[in-house]
């Protein structure tokens, strides 16, 4: 009977602390969601970083949540700013992550490169005299 | 009543002709829309980068803006063109006057980077994508 017992309450002890585990998971099973701001001043700017970067695990599942504000020249289907992820030594573009942003807040759903590596995210909009700054390191590292 | 017969059966025979013929009008215009849509189409234009051709500004003025700007590696409408598809993410289009042409075949497009060109291929109207079938250098 005591034996019973004492089986019982470790089993409980084990539950609440998978439980506890489970719960305690950043977002368990929802995608990585990264913020960016794609200011009017041809800036990709993220919260609380001075020099914004973005580091991803490779594979992940991503949110990417982009507000865009207009510089001082747009394209002629209303796009004002892009975000298009490369591999910085090859230049090669990376499948799914040509966007174009309008003004406003939009949402992508994404999968980050399969490759760890370095990447750079870049403006494909001529935005402004300043539009060939518009960029951010984009790191991608091993699951 | 006898005539009154003959006038509703004329009437309705009547009907039924005006029918069918605007029905197969309809048709014909359904198939002409296809027709145009998979027919080829030549278009003289040139070979540019999407930054610099989508930009509200002419893509002339936006290759000049880039060169006299001194960016690096832009020192002409070909080295522009390239520079802002192979550095700054651009992709190969194909300028028609005000009409800008997304191209499906990026490999052939670097060829003629640049330069005027006769382009035919099929027009998507719904992306404005050209899906190439030959390029050659408009002299």
């Amino acid at each position: 009977m005591k034996e019973s017992s004492t089986a019982c309450r470790w089993l409980g002890v084990v539950a609440v602390t998978i439980l506890g585990w489970l719960v305690s998971l950043p977002a368990w099973g929802q995608p990585h969601l990264i913020e960016v701001l794609a200011d009017k001043d041809s800036r990709y700017k993220i919260a609380g970083m001075a020099k914004p970067e973005i580091t991803v695990k490779a594979g992940e599942a991503i949110l990417l949540r982009v507000s865009a504000r207009k510089g001082k020249t747009w394209n002629r289907d209303g796009s004002i700013h892009g975000f298009t992820l490369l591999e910085t030594h090859s230049r090669n573009k990376v499948p799914g992550w040509d966007l174009e942003l309008r003004p406003g807040t939009q949402e992508f759903t994404l999968t980050a490169p399969s490759q760890p590596g370095e990447y750079e995210v870049l403006c494909t909009v001529i935005c402004s005299d300043d539009h060939e700054g518009m960029r951010m390191k984009f790191h991608v590292v091993p699951q | 009543m006898i005539e009154k017969r003959t006038s509703t059966t004329l009437l309705l025979v009547f009907v039924l002709v005006s029918a069918s013929t605007l029905l197969s009008a309809g048709k014909d215009k359904s198939k002409d829309k296809d027709k145009d849509k998979d027919e080829p189409v030549t278009l003289h234009g040139a070979i540019e980068d999407s930054q610099c051709a989508f930009n509200v500004h002419s893509n002339a003025r936006s290759h000049e803006w880039m060169i006299t700007k001194g960016v690096e590696g832009a020192t002409d409408d070909k080295s522009c063109t390239l520079h802002c598809v192979k550095n700054m993410g651009g992709n190969f289009v194909l300028v028609v006057k005000n009409d800008v042409y997304r191209l499906d075949d990026q490999v052939l497009s670097e060829k003629f980077a640049g330069l005027k060109v006769r382009a035919t291929g099929t027009v998507d109207p719904k992306t404005h994508v050209l899906h190439v079938l030959k390029m050659e250098e408009d002299k």
